[in-house]
């Protein structure tokens, strides 16, 4: 792998990483919202 | 005409004026704190040297035992175990609640789509009262129709579902879990604090010597953040330590005395055993930590400071 594209790369990589944890995160907050609205 | 010397003569006497007026602003604060945070503490500190059960409350008398209450506590089992599971507990959470809340922290400083609005809802978390927490988590563990389990299984990670929180070899492990997840917004919140105070010239100076991006992050944002990663750690040891609500509503202690720690013991010998004066023992071996760690921090914060 090329400098310029890791340069490019990691960043974007790390976002999408953070991203995913975020998600993963607010599960029990989406979870608990869902379960209250559903009959 | 003013002399210099009655000018300073002046100017000291309002000095000292203004310092009477400022200690009496003082009293109020210093009254309720007597009141509501001094006289329990020494309290409990008294009835832990006196024999205090149902029956000596109801009597009234209560005879003085010296150090026996804290014979009986620190050579017990129970204490032993709870105390085991509370560094246990403590250490798990900390750890993962700060290298989580660090990436959260380094991430939400980025621009990126929707990062305000996700910032936002984790940081919202941290509003969420720790019974509610615990009570979503009990959900989320359940064995038959909690999430994780239901999640696990179609991921086709575990073929059968998981006892989270009725299994004693890993409900100390869920119980964690829960608490790391929790921790995690107040972590973001001082790191973020943090990572806004950092100079950005240094970081430009680092690009142009050739820095790359973990360099910069463990030579120049590491070390400049020594003191909020100081608070951060300090805060949430007092915070892990003395944590309460969240276990009490996802456990109660158990199964089987599995997550029972310390304030889960002191709460259970105290109000359902009735012997108030053990649990004083433990709640004074609370403080005592407790105040150790709070000194530590104090001396820390204070030698970063000067």
């Amino acid at each position: 792998m090329t400098h310029s594209l890791r340069k490019w790369l990691t960043p974007r990589l790390f976002v999408l990483f953070g991203f995913g944890l975020t998600l993963l995160y607010l599960t029990p907050i989406y979870w608990m919202v869902v379960t209250s609205i559903k009959p | 005409m003013i002399t210099a010397e009655l000018r300073r003569h002046i100017s000291l006497k309002n000095i000292s004026h203004q310092n009477r007026i400022g200690y009496f602003f003082m009293l109020p604060p210093l009254l309720f704190m007597l009141v509501i945070l001094g006289f329990p503490i020494l309290y409990t500190f008294i009835i832990s040297f006196q024999d205090v059960n149902l029956r000596t409350l109801i009597s009234g008398e209560r005879p003085f035992v010296g150090i026996e209450n804290y014979k009986i506590v620190l050579t017990s089992g129970a204490f032993h175990g709870a105390l085991s599971r509370s560094l246990l507990f403590t250490v798990g959470s900390i750890s993962l609640q700060f290298s989580i809340g660090l990436v959260f922290a380094l991430l939400f400083r980025k621009q990126f789509w929707g990062a305000n609005v996700l910032r936002g809802l984790v940081l919202s978390g941290w509003l969420i009262p720790a019974v509610v927490v615990g009570t979503l988590f009990v959900w989320l563990f359940n064995l038959d129709f909690g999430l994780i389990n239901f999640a696990l299984i179609m991921l086709g990670l575990i073929d059968n579902p998981v006892g989270w929180l009725v299994d004693p070899q890993i409900a100390l492990f869920s119980v964690t879990l829960a608490n790391i997840w929790y921790g995690i917004p107040f972590n973001v919140i001082v790191l973020s604090a943090g990572l806004a105070g950092l100079p950005e010239g240094v970081y430009e100076a680092a690009t142009v010597d050739g820095a790359n991006g973990f360099q910069r992050f463990r030579h120049i944002t590491l070390p400049l953040m020594r003191q909020s990663i100081l608070a951060v750690l300090m805060l949430g040891l007092i915070y892990t330590l003395r944590s309460f609500g969240l276990i009490w509503t996802i456990t109660r202690g158990g199964p089987s005395g599995a997550t029972e720690v310390i304030p889960t013991l002191a709460y259970r010998v105290g109000f359902e055993f009735f012997r108030f004066s053990e649990a004083a023992v433990i709640a004074v071996f609370m403080v005592l930590l407790l105040l150790t760690v709070a000194i530590f921090y104090v001396r820390a914060t204070k030698e970063e400071m000067a």
